[in-house]
């Protein structure tokens, strides 16, 4: 029976590892001969000093490969761009958390959020509607409606890290994830809400006639969809356009 | 003013220590051990010297039983010269110029 490595040791083995992932698919025959230098050393300290610089050197003879800056930038902003899709949702999650914890009153609405939407549109009953439908007591599912949010936060969050990883396979499903919510919200907030505003409950409900800078807001949500997606979109273009350039070479 | 290619200190202490034995085929680890060049800055050297035909790599068996290959390099006959050459231009003055002077 082989005895249990040590913490130091295991630790050295996963950053050997890493730096072996990270080089593989610009320089094999480096990538395997740093990991395997690393299990050749006895001290398991020294071993774990040696994996970490070789993860250093690995990740700088990536970027050194890099032809352009561009693609790195992209990914950066990608990243930048799964973190605040993903704690969007999951910021819903959190203040539920602490409203129920806490008892705190639910008199902070965030209308920009899905949650928004699905209480609007799917949870709120019509009598309800335009009195006080805000509030977190106003949906009848509002733990599922937390559930599905964290469970989209938990998304952006896996596919944005793989595709800053790197790994492209994960760009379409991320994409696609994007462009999906944000003509979701598009469409549920701005279209179907104007809809509803002009035609059918303009005259019923006295909450939305009495806030006009609720309409002004909807203008600025509108407005904030369609940059995000044209970003998205360049951002993509980019990213692709040099995975494509990747696998030709 | 143009840099002369490999005669960072790092590279010359890599060189000056490949070229005690010049025909000898050396681990990475006792490299780092001997010239006290950390990983991260060695291996990008050993690279860049590799792709330049100035250092040679192959995979050696492992001297004790159960351990896997490693990697070995050693001068090519191209980074021999290239080494001594480095070796002869870089006389490093005792003190810089101007220090010199102030103190004489």
């Amino acid at each position: 029976m082989s005895a249990r490595p040590s913490i130091l040791r295991s630790a050295a083995l996963f950053c050997a590892a890493h730096a072996r992932r990270v080089l593989l698919r610009r320089n094999p025959f480096w990538a395997d001969g740093m990991q395997q230098e690393a299990l050749h050393i006895d001290d398991d300290w020294s071993a774990l000093q040696w994996a970490l610089g070789c993860v250093c050197a690995s990740y700088a003879e990536v970027l050194k490969a890099e032809r352009f800056f561009i693609p790195v930038l992209a990914r950066l902003c990608l990243a930048a761009i799964t973190l605040f899709y993903a704690q969007q949702p999951l910021s819903g999650l959190i203040g539920a958390l602490e409203c129920h914890l806490y008892d705190l009153p639910h008199g902070v609405p965030d209308p920009v959020a899905l949650e928004f939407v699905f209480r609007h549109f799917f949870f709120t009953s019509p009598p309800n509607t335009g009195s006080i439908c805000f509030w977190l007591d106003a949906t009848h599912f509002p733990w599922l409606v937390h559930v599905m949010q964290a469970g989209i936060g938990s998304l952006y969050l896996a596919a944005g890290l793989r595709v800053v990883q790197r790994r492209a396979s994960a760009f379409p499903l991320f994409f696609g994830a994007i462009v999906a919510t944000l003509v979701f919200i598009f469409l549920t907030q701005v279209v179907l809400f104007a809809i509803k505003y002009n035609l059918f409950w303009y005259d019923a409900l006295s909450w939305y006639r009495e806030n006009s800078d609720f309409r002004n807001h909807m203008i600025s949500v509108a407005w904030d969809t369609c940059w995000k997606l044209i970003v998205c979109l360049c951002i993509g273009l980019v990213v692709s356009l040099d995975d494509k350039r990747k696998i030709a070479r | 003013m143009a840099r002369t290619p490999n005669a960072s200190r790092q590279t010359r202490t890599l060189f000056a220590e490949m070229l005690k034995m010049p025909g000898k085929w050396r681990y990475g680890y006792e490299l780092s051990r001997e010239t006290k060049l950390l990983s991260g800055t060695l291996y990008p050297l050993l690279i860049r010297l590799s792709d330049q035909g100035l250092l040679e790599a192959k995979w050696e068996e492992p001297e004790k039983p159960g351990k896997p290959p490693r990697h070995a390099y050693r001068l090519t006959a191209d980074g021999v010269v290239f080494a001594r050459t480095l070796q002869k231009k870089a006389v490093r003055p005792a003190l810089r110029p101007r220090l010199a002077g102030a103190l004489s």
